[in-house]
């Protein structure tokens, strides 16, 4: 096991220099707050399915979870965002405690794209973008001019302005992708969750939806099912493997052929891309090649 | 704008037509005169509209309403729009514990529970058990909910039966039409206080809820996504929707699949979204309630249909025509 290549711990969350501001959490204006999770430890009910996550996600920055199925990477990200509470250890979310603030406000800062959205109701793509404003309102409140201007810009940056109306439920895997994207962005939110945003999508609507991400500038952290998309878009990585960090750090370091062989058992030859230079993988079955590792 | 000028059409029709035809001019003459005391101008046929009539069509348009409110919010609670409070057994619930506490109360000699109370304990009951039923997995398929719905609605009505066939101080076929088919028939102004109490609580908690039913009726995770608890907003959602179910039902009865065919109409008219929704589910179900009761009066004329016969005649086939549209594993 390669446990320890945690990258450095630096910037704890009581460090002076944070960034993000008292009152709303990271709905301020100098920029996307950090976020760091330690020693997570999760489960559901006596099952304890994480034991002891550390990850940073810098401010501003892309950082991809991958692992194998059932490795835990969707469980971790669910403690992100409230939807499972840890067994032990903290979320931080700039210098505060996720599990500490209300739902609502984690929602202000926090912006998810899960996997299960599937309405058997008709919602049309600008009322689930409008979904975002939710936080931000209360019971009786209208919507306002801002709130349907940012419904509209945020379609408008996703490029699905000419689909605000198409029934969210007609739309193809990587437009529905974008619209809860653009969910995200109407939510105001600095930090953004996705699990698997790529799963079940066309390239090119992979390579759309990770485009846009990296352009919104927020603290990003991703589980990806793909390692090439995980090379390609992400500042950092972070291997899981049973519950357990395996390793972390630049991709060419997390993706490390050794890494690759002991948690997928496959070989893998990292080369680089040959247009942006960023780690490429090549796989083959284990064995099958003369540089393979011994059986 | 069209719903309001159609609900006054058809509440003036429902007021001339009846055994009795009255002119439109002259309902609206005696309401008229009731509302503003001071005018003169009492015509024989006061009796009828006023106390026999009005309430009736006042009861009618008020219990549609809440039970098509009550169908859009359970329908987003269960995340799928083939719910209903008489499907799901709500109903039945409640009839049945109203008929076990006057059975007590006859056994007994002291009343345990006033009856709307305990519809509502029947209400919530029920509907806690059919959504623990159909549970699995933080899921709710709807097959499982559908039969857990029937099934428990099955067993209900055996136990209203049972109860009512053992007091024989409840008049079997009065026991049958009010605790097995509702009507609106026993209709007195009396009882409009309560009905309207019910009615406006279940809408201004579910206009204030809007965006909540939203993200609810988009999942979980959704729901947790934009800072909603949806475990705790169901169980708002469940106490909310069974006090309505609960007055409904002490008042006229279970009446059957207005939670489902208006909540569906509307959609196809107005869209998903709540905001949109809410208004016009709450008129249009007063409406369909009223028509149906017209109908249910002027079919067999002089002999009445109860208007949960006809909600039933009417619901059944469209329940069945939007369950082969749906996909019953998801």
């Amino acid at each position: 096991m390669m446990a320890g290549t945690v990258s450095d711990p630096a910037g704890r969350p009581a460090a002076p220099g944070s960034r993000t501001a008292r009152g709303s959490p990271g709905n301020s204006a100098d920029g996307p707050p950090k976020v760091l999770a330690e020693s997570l430890r999760l489960g559901f009910g006596e099952v304890e399915v994480v034991h002891g996550v550390d990850l940073e996600i810098p401010p501003g920055s892309i950082v991809g979870l991958v692992g194998p199925n059932g490795s835990g990477k969707t469980t971790v990200l669910r403690s992100c965002y409230r939807a499972l509470r840890p067994i032990g250890g903290v979320v931080w979310l700039g210098r505060r405690d996720v599990w500490k603030l209300t739902a609502r406000q984690s929602a202000q800062s926090i912006a998810v794209v899960a996997q299960d959205a599937l309405a058997e109701f008709d919602f049309t793509a600008a009322e689930v973008a409008a979904l975002g404003r939710l936080p931000h309102k209360r019971g009786f409140e209208r919507e306002d001019e801002h709130d349907r201007e940012l419904v509209l810009t945020s379609l408008d940056t996703l490029g699905l302005i000419h689909l605000a109306h198409r029934p969210f439920n007609q739309m193809s895997g990587g437009e529905r992708q974008r619209a809860l994207i653009a969910r995200a962005l109407v939510q105001e939110s600095r930090v953004l969750v996705l699990d698997e945003p790529t799963n079940h999508l066309d390239i090119r609507y992979q390579l759309d939806v990770l485009h846009h991400v990296r352009s919104l500038g927020m603290t990003v952290i991703a589980a990806l099912h793909d390692l090439n998309l995980a090379a390609a878009w992400c500042d950092r990585v972070y291997v899981i493997a049973d519950g357990a960090i395996v390793a972390g750090g630049m991709p060419e370091q997390a993706l490390h052929p050794k890494v690759i062989d002991e948690v997928f058992g496959v070989t893998a030859h990292q080369v680089p891309h040959p247009v942006t230079g960023r780690p490429f993988l090549i796989f083959e079955r284990r064995g099958y090649s003369d540089a393979g590792p011994p059986e | 704008m069209i719903l309001a000028v159609l609900t006054v059409v058809i509440a003036t029709l429902a007021l001339t037509y009846g055994q009795v035809s009255v002119p439109a001019g002259q309902v609206w003459s005696i309401i008229f005169h009731h509302i503003v005391p001071s005018r003169a101008a009492v015509s024989a046929n006061d009796t009828i509209i006023w106390l026999v009539r009005a309430p009736r069509v006042a009861l009618g348009f008020i219990v549609g309403s809440a039970l098509a409110l009550v169908g859009v919010a359970i329908q987003a609670l269960v995340r799928n729009p083939i719910a209903d409070p008489y499907i799901l057994g709500i109903e039945s619930g409640a009839s049945a514990a109203v008929v076990i506490v006057f059975y007590i109360a006859l056994v007994s000699g002291t009343s345990a529970l006033p009856p709307p109370i305990a519809a509502f304990v029947g209400s919530l009951g029920t509907l806690i058990l059919v959504f623990a039923l159909a549970r699995r997995r933080g899921r709710v398929a709807s097959a499982r909910l559908l039969l857990a719905g029937v099934a428990v609605s099955f067993a209900l009505a055996g136990i209203t039966e049972f109860f009512s066939t053992l007091n024989p101080n409840i008049n079997a076929t009065q026991a049958q039409q009010q605790w097995t088919l509702g009507s609106l028939a026993s209709a007195q102004w009396s009882q409009i206080p309560i009905a309207f109490g019910a009615l406006v609580l279940v809408y201004v908690s579910l206009r204030y809820y809007c965006r909540a039913l939203n993200a609810l009726a988009m999942g979980d995770a959704t729901a947790a996504a934009v800072g909603l608890d949806p475990d705790r907003f169901r169980i708002r959602l469940l106490v909310i929707t069974s006090l309505a179910v609960a007055v409904i039902v002490s008042l006229a009865g279970p009446i059957g699949f207005v939670g489902l065919v208006v909540p569906h109409v509307g959609r196809m008219l107005f869209g998903a979204e709540h905001t949109r929704l809410l208004p016009a589910v709450a008129l249009l179900g007063g409406l369909y309630l009223m028509a149906v009761d017209l109908l249910g009066r002027v079919i067999f004329a002089p002999d009445e249909i109860n208007v949960g016969v006809l909600t039933a005649i009417l619901g059944a086939p469209f329940f069945l025509w939007l369950l082969r549209r749906q996909r019953l594993d998801g």
